[in-house]
């Protein structure tokens, strides 16, 4: 080892020590990340109330993770001009769990152990949170997800619930909806992850209980071409095509393969594609009467509506994937409503999120089950001229062969 | 503290896989870019043993050194027809392959769900319950596996890999099965690998296929390079540097707006600069 090699190491040694030094003896009171000081000119100057953050900032999912930041920057802004939580403002630490397990729970063990927050808000990918649980649970913080969908997560923890509801019920929605369009085989091509794959086990197994039956063909994230799998399952000659992606992307490379083949099946899509309203609009002869299930958005409810014009003002663009928008924003507010009520600790707030009933956030009415999962709230919409609509409670009658 | 414990534990982990990595690329001379396959072996075999069939972790990582042997077995009588370029790109293929068996055995691996729920250990009937008691079992084992490396390093054996490094024809004129060694020490460094593996499943507690594909790979020889080829020291350096250095970003006081991504890039230049000052790595004694 000659001198360089031996001063590079000296140094990284020296960093580690004195991050060592300032990990274990907690943030000192210049904490970096203080932007969020909105209190309204406080004489006395208040410790604010750190709680925690985790989504993907980085990486495939970053898109879901900005939008996430973003509602909590805002909804954080508005409790804080507002008094925050019984004069304390409240401090969010952002961490990026990077929608795997092994950074999340990197993520959540400094949040827990380092910051000391009792509350974190995340993870939102479903594997973040199952891997960030139990990190939670020993420190005893509470965990509430606003977008993980995974039915493993039902019942999993005292110190985790979500406002989010669970894929099983998005699943139950979409084959009821296909069932009373009298279709009897669902052609699948699903994308091989962990999304995709719990709607097509919840779909699949309400859809076969209701007489159907369901082909499945199923691509990697990584794939472009789809005609031999479209073809094959083309050749089943299935009543309609159940398109099942995990991003809009994906799901927009096999409809342009779809039209490329000239076929145009009557279609069903899962939530996370029809969230993107401007690609339905640009598919919109495809996807004519296709059906769709989304935990909907609701564009009467006036908190939606507040939410949705401050997301524009602030940011500058319209917030997209409105339906996790929603829950985030109502994430806060019940994290704001749970300290006010019980104080910042864990196992009390545990307790209280689970005596949530009937309330109203932008995401309408929420309940959450003991089982720690809401109440459902996915309901069955129509493509109908680029445009998605609720479906109508007695679908059968529109449904004549075309 | 629960925190630095939590980082000794994941570099414990890391230190095991890149330890047994560099045996590979560092003392055979083998460019193999596969070795979280074999990670990957070892956590589905602990994670899926001890979920549904009742193993305990020790009998689960067993049976996860078993399999990772095994099919490090197989490979080696493929690759051991590549060399150099060609042999990293099979080594690339066969991890491609466990990754996809990972991600559609749907009925055995869960497929892209992954497996939640994975037990602690249980040393002598007594369950590890706080990270601390974890760390001291990962510590264990990576000291095993130290052991393991040094012993191998400074025997004949290894003196023979570095022979086959320099000058395989060479080896093979004095009458040496080169092949053989190459595929015992591809086998063994597996076995390590599925160690860490059954470490990493167990202490996270949910696995899923994203966690051990091709990335992961390239991670772990960044590690080993950066650490230094053919020092078993220098893995260790590499592993603990590799961990911490992202952790000590979240630290960093960016604005949030971009905070993830400015540490991305300041973790990319800092690689970048060290290789520029370092190529050699830290501890390296040779160089691809």
């Amino acid at each position: 080892m000659n001198t360089t090699a031996k001063a590079i190491v000296w140094v990284v040694v020296l960093g580690v020590v004195a991050w060592a030094g300032y990990a274990m003896l907690g943030t000192p009171a210049e904490a970096p990340v203080a932007e969020t000081v909105a209190t309204s000119t406080a004489p006395v100057a208040v410790e604010p109330l750190k709680i925690g953050f985790i989504a993907p900032l980085s990486g495939d999912g970053a898109s879901y993770g900005e939008m996430k930041r973003n509602v909590v920057m805002l909804a954080v802004e508005e409790i804080n001009a507002a008094g925050g939580v019984n004069g304390r403002p409240l401090e969010v630490i952002y961490e990026d769990g990077k929608c795997s397990g092994k950074d999340a729970t990197g993520a959540a063990q400094k949040l827990v152990n380092v910051d000391k927050v009792h509350f974190i808000l995340g993870g939102f990918c479903s594997g973040e949170s199952l891997a960030a649980i139990p990190v939670a649970e020993a420190g005893q913080a509470m965990m509430l997800s606003t977008g993980s969908s995974s039915p493993d997560l039902t019942s999993k923890s005292r110190f985790f619930v979500r406002d989010y509801p669970s894929d099983a019920t998005q699943g139950e929605v979409l084959a009821k909806a296909a069932a009373a369009k009298g279709w009897k085989k669902v052609a699948m091509i699903q994308e091989q992850l962990d999304y995709p794959l719990g709607i097509f086990k919840a779909f699949s197994a309400s859809f076969e209980a209701l007489g159907g039956t369901v082909v499945k063909e199923e691509f990697p994230t990584s794939a472009t071409d789809f005609r031999s799998m479209l073809t094959k399952l083309k050749a089943a000659k299935p009543d309609a095509l159940f398109l099942n992606a995990q991003t809009p992307a994906s799901g927009e490379r096999v409809i342009k393969q779809l039209v490329d083949l000239k076929w145009k099946p009557k279609m069903l899509v899962n939530e996370a594609f029809v969230g993107d309203r401007a690609t339905v609009e640009k598919y919109k002869d495809i996807l004519e009467g296709a059906l769709a299930a989304e935990f909907a958005v609701d564009p009467a409810n006036t908190k939606f509506i507040a939410l949705d014009q401050a997301y524009k003002a602030k940011f500058g663009v319209d917030m997209p994937f409105k339906s996790y928008g929603q829950t985030v924003y109502d994430g806060v507010y019940l994290a704001k409503e749970g300290l006010m009520a019980v104080g910042d600790d864990g196992v009390k707030l545990a307790d209280w999120f689970r005596t949530v009933k009937d309330w109203q956030g932008a995401s309408g009415t929420i309940t959450i089950k003991p089982d720690g999962d809401r109440e459902s709230g996915y309901s069955g919409e129509v493509v109908k001229d680029g445009k998605v609509e609720m479906m109508s409670m007695a679908p059968a009658a529109t449904s004549t062969p075309q | 503290m629960e925190y630095l414990i939590h980082l000794a534990v994941m570099s414990s982990i890391y230190a095991i896989l890149g330890m047994s990595l560099n045996l590979v690329v560092g003392y055979a001379g083998l460019l193999s870019v596969t070795h979280a396959a074999f990670y990957g072996i070892g956590a589905y075999a602990v994670g899926i043993l001890t979920v549904s069939h009742g193993y305990g972790f020790f009998g689960a990582t067993a049976i996860g050194m078993a399999c990772a042997a095994l099919a490090a077995w197989f490979i080696g009588i493929v690759s051991g027809r590549f060399k150099g370029d060609y042999y990293a790109l099979v080594s690339f293929g066969f991890n491609i392959i466990v990754f996809s068996i990972f991600l559609n055995v749907q009925s055995v691996t869960r497929g892209p769900l992954g497996i939640p729920g994975i037990p602690k250990p249980e040393v002598f009937g007594m369950l590890i319950r706080s990270n601390a008691q974890f760390l001291l079992l990962a510590i264990a084992f990576t000291l095993a596996t130290y052991a393991v490396s040094q012993w191998i390093v400074t025997s004949s054996f290894g003196r023979t890999l570095k022979g086959i490094r320099e000058d395989e024809d060479a080896l093979r004129v004095f009458g040496y099965d080169t092949a053989r060694y190459k595929r015992i020490i591809f086998v063994i460094a597996a076995m390590l690998a599925a160690v860490g593996g059954s470490l990493f499943a167990s202490y996270i507690s949910y696995i899923d296929p994203s966690t051990f594909s091709l990335n992961e790979s390239i991670f772990i020889l960044s590690l080993v390079i950066l650490g230094g080829l053919a020092n078993v020291n220098g893995s260790v350096f590499g592993a603990i540097f590799f961990i911490l250095l992202p952790e000590i970003l979240r630290f960093v006081g960016f604005p949030p707006d971009i905070a993830a991504q400015m540490r991305q890039v300041a973790y990319g230049l800092i690689l970048v600069l060290l290789m520029l000052y370092r190529p050699q790595g830290m501890f390296g004694e040779y160089k691809l």
